[in-house]
């Protein structure tokens, strides 16, 4: 299933709609594969919800829990159950968060100092007790799932989740949230035979809608130019088939997907003459029809193949009247695209022993221009202070990309290298417009346009050693670059980091560790894209795990210490340089019955 | 973006109205509540009897200044001359 957040500013991704307690699993793909389900370069993030397990060892199960955060006096509580027959099973599972303004780390009488007023160049302001203004938020969300087993083969599955936030701040915008709200619905039909040549076929119906209102109302006047209100809607409609077909040293997978996804998003500005309306997003749609192949060849016992493509025809365009019309301010031609695109990859496993395995890709990606890079109107970027407008004839951002990594496993030893390189034509970025003034005094407006060229390569190393019985140490490195061809460093681009990990785990009931992040600066910055230095920094976390067993239940409880050094730092993805949260003292106690 | 058509003419006598043909007119468009303009304006040209069209990008609904200037044969007949809008 696709969902699109409704929010012009970034302020909802779809992933805030999504609990935990939702989820079986997450899985990130890099560049373009099967599971990818999209025509894209860097890759997706697919989200497995729990299902419901009909014939389970207990009827009835279940557990229910809460939580504490020291640092924005955070509370949650959650529970989940699950109901389950020979033929039929039932689980819901729910979860209620509120946070008030959290503290970031340092000293609290420089942070006083350097940010109890607000200016726009610094973006933020904190409280007497050093406190992020307008960083609180609460929201609670809710999941059913209901299996039916129709025979031996064939499931029926249905999912909801109702997910709905109220009063989120957003201290890096100079405006809140009043409410983001989410229905995600599907219907799931499976049918699985082992040992036959068409093992499974699954279809799936879903729908979504997001509706998400913008709230100036509570932010001092120093702030706010005037008054506004933006409100947005986001809706996805669609449906995939796929099947999985057995062959002698070949497994095959095809999958077909429709889905139409449509956007609204408004501002009407309260100025001393009256309302001021306009479209930032003039309601823009995108229908898609997309094929994945896949193709898993065993050749010998060193060697596996796996091949695949993807052909997408994406058709973006304007669905109404009022839309249209806003458009024309920006764009006289017609704003309709049709975009015919195809990735391919080719992928070699090699099992050279049975410690080691070597793995080679190739891909050929391509994806569309947004429907915010193709119709914004006016929509500022706080990041480099610009208004953007969109550009109905960007070209198709492509790039090549080459992937390769050294994996060993033994017994107490794990470890991996990998390198990656993305050279890319068309690269997807904002270009000042000289002369056109911005409509809310903001630095200039940029318009989305294609630069002819740009590279991003990095690379990988984990090592995990178990030195003693219950103790490991893991190490994960990570470094990227990324230029253009008119050498300016691109956006976005995370410095070296280094997460080292100590763990111990006496048997079943205990789980200590020790963790310290460190993320080199990150110097490699160009004004052409509107980013500064971000400096180093290190963040020591630790923690146990205890788990009680009863007669009839388990309990868990938690006890995390997160920056417990208490460090002022942020990212360098960080919007605007806003600081993370300091010492923090997380509590969690699950019962499961 | 919207159609716009001025028309011109000239104050003989207060009976007498001619149309005035091959002017050259600029229009610029602000938004006095917000300070800001637009982009892609195009200055009205001379079609007949007087009338000139050209176009002129409203972003967004509210209250609007076209601030005309129009000159010919080496002289300037009208300096920004006003007209404000509301809708």
């Amino acid at each position: 299933m696709k969902v699109f957040g409704a929010c012009t500013d970034r302020m909802d991704p779809s992933t805030s709609y999504i609990e935990p307690n939702n989820l079986q699993s997450i899985k990130l793909n890099n560049g373009p594969g099967f599971e990818v389900g999209a025509a894209t370069i860097g890759g997706s993030l697919n989200f497995t919800l729990k299902e419901p397990e009909v014939n389970a060892a207990k009827m009835l199960e279940g557990y229910a829990g809460t939580g504490f955060e020291s640092n924005a006096t955070a509370k949650q509580i959650l529970g989940g159950i699950q109901y389950s027959r020979k033929r039929i099973a039932f689980t819901a599972n729910a979860i209620y968060k509120k946070a008030e303004n959290y503290t970031p780390g340092g000293n609290k009488n420089d942070l006083r100092n350097s940010f109890s007023n607000w200016t726009k160049e610094k973006g933020f302001s904190v409280d007497e007790n050093a406190r992020v203004r307008f960083s609180q938020y609460e929201k609670w969300n809710a999941g059913f799932g209901l299996k039916l087993l129709l025979n031996e083969n064939n499931t029926l599955l249905s999912n909801l989740i109702i997910d709905r936030a109220n009063n989120i701040g957003y201290p890096a915008l100079t405006m809140d949230v009043a409410f983001a709200n989410a229905g995600i619905a599907s219907v799931n039909y499976k049918y699985f035979k082992a040992n036959r040549k068409v093992q499974s076929i699954e279809s799936s119906l879903y729908f979504n809608r997001v509706n998400h209102a913008m709230d100036d109302t509570k932010r001092p006047a120093e702030q706010i130019i005037m008054h506004m209100d933006m409100p947005g809607y986001s809706w996805t409609a669609g449906h995939f088939t796929k099947t999985s077909i057995q062959l002698p040293h070949q497994n095959l997978q095809f999958k077909i997907e429709n889905y139409l996804n449509r956007w609204h998003a408004e501002m009407t500005m309260y100025g001393s003459s009256g309302a001021m309306f306009m479209l930032t997003i003039p309601d823009a749609q995108r229908w898609v029809t997309g094929l994945d192949v896949a193709d898993k060849i065993h050749l010998n016992n060193v060697m596996s193949l796996v091949a695949g493509t993807r052909l997408e025809v994406n058709l973006s365009s304007v669905f109404s009247d009022a839309g249209k019309n806003q458009l024309t301010g920006i764009y006289s031609g017609n704003p309709n695209r049709n975009n015919f695109l195809w990735n391919a990859y080719l992928q070699g496993i090699f099992d050279l022993s049975q410690q080691w395995q070597a793995t080679l890709k190739f891909a050929k990606a391509s994806r569309p221009a947004t429907l915010k890079e193709l119709y914004s109107v006016y929509l500022l970027n706080r990041v480099d202070d610009h208004e953007y407008i969109g550009n109905p004839s960007l070209e198709n951002e492509a790039a090549l990309n080459f992937d390769a990594s050294v994996n060993y496993k033994s017994a107490g030893v794990v470890a991996s290298v990998k390198g990656f390189s993305y050279l890319f034509k068309n690269y997807i970025a904002g270009t000042v417009v000289p002369g056109v003034t911005p409509t809310m005094g903001a630095t200039g407006v940029k318009q989305y346009s294609n630069i002819s060229g740009a590279r991003i390569s990095g690379g990988e190393a984990f090592l995990q050693i178990n030195p003693f019985r219950d103790i490991s140490v893991s190490s994960v490195n990570t470094y990227q670059s990324g230029i253009d061809n008119n050498k300016n460093h691109l956006p976005m681009i995370s410095p070296f980091h280094s997460t080292n990990k100590i763990e111990w785990a006496p048997g079943d009931n205990w789980n200590v560790f020790a963790e310290s992040v460190y993320a080199a600066a990150q110097n490699n910055v160009s004004p052409f894209y509107g980013e500064k230095p971000t400096p180093a920094f290190n963040v020591m976390n630790a923690g146990f795990v205890k788990a009680f067993q009863l007669p009839k239940q388990r309990i868990v409880a938690s006890l995390t210490g997160l920056n417990i050094f208490n460090q002022y730092y942020y990212e360098h993805t960080d919007v605007i340089k806003l600081p993370r949260q300091g010492m923090n003292f997380v509590v969690h106690i699950t019962i499961y019955f | 973006m919207n159609d716009l058509e001025v028309g011109i003419y000239k104050k003989n006598t207060m009976m007498d109205y001619p149309a005035v043909d091959g002017m050259n007119v600029t229009v610029e468009p602000t938004m006095p509540s917000m300070g800001h303009g637009s982009p892609n304006n195009v200055n009205p040209v001379f079609t007949t009897k007087g009338h000139y069209k050209g176009k002129v990008n409203f972003t967004m609904t509210g209250d609007w200044r076209l601030d005309f200037t129009i000159s010919g044969d080496g002289s300037t007949f009208a300096n920004h001359a006003i007209i404000d809008v509301l809708f």
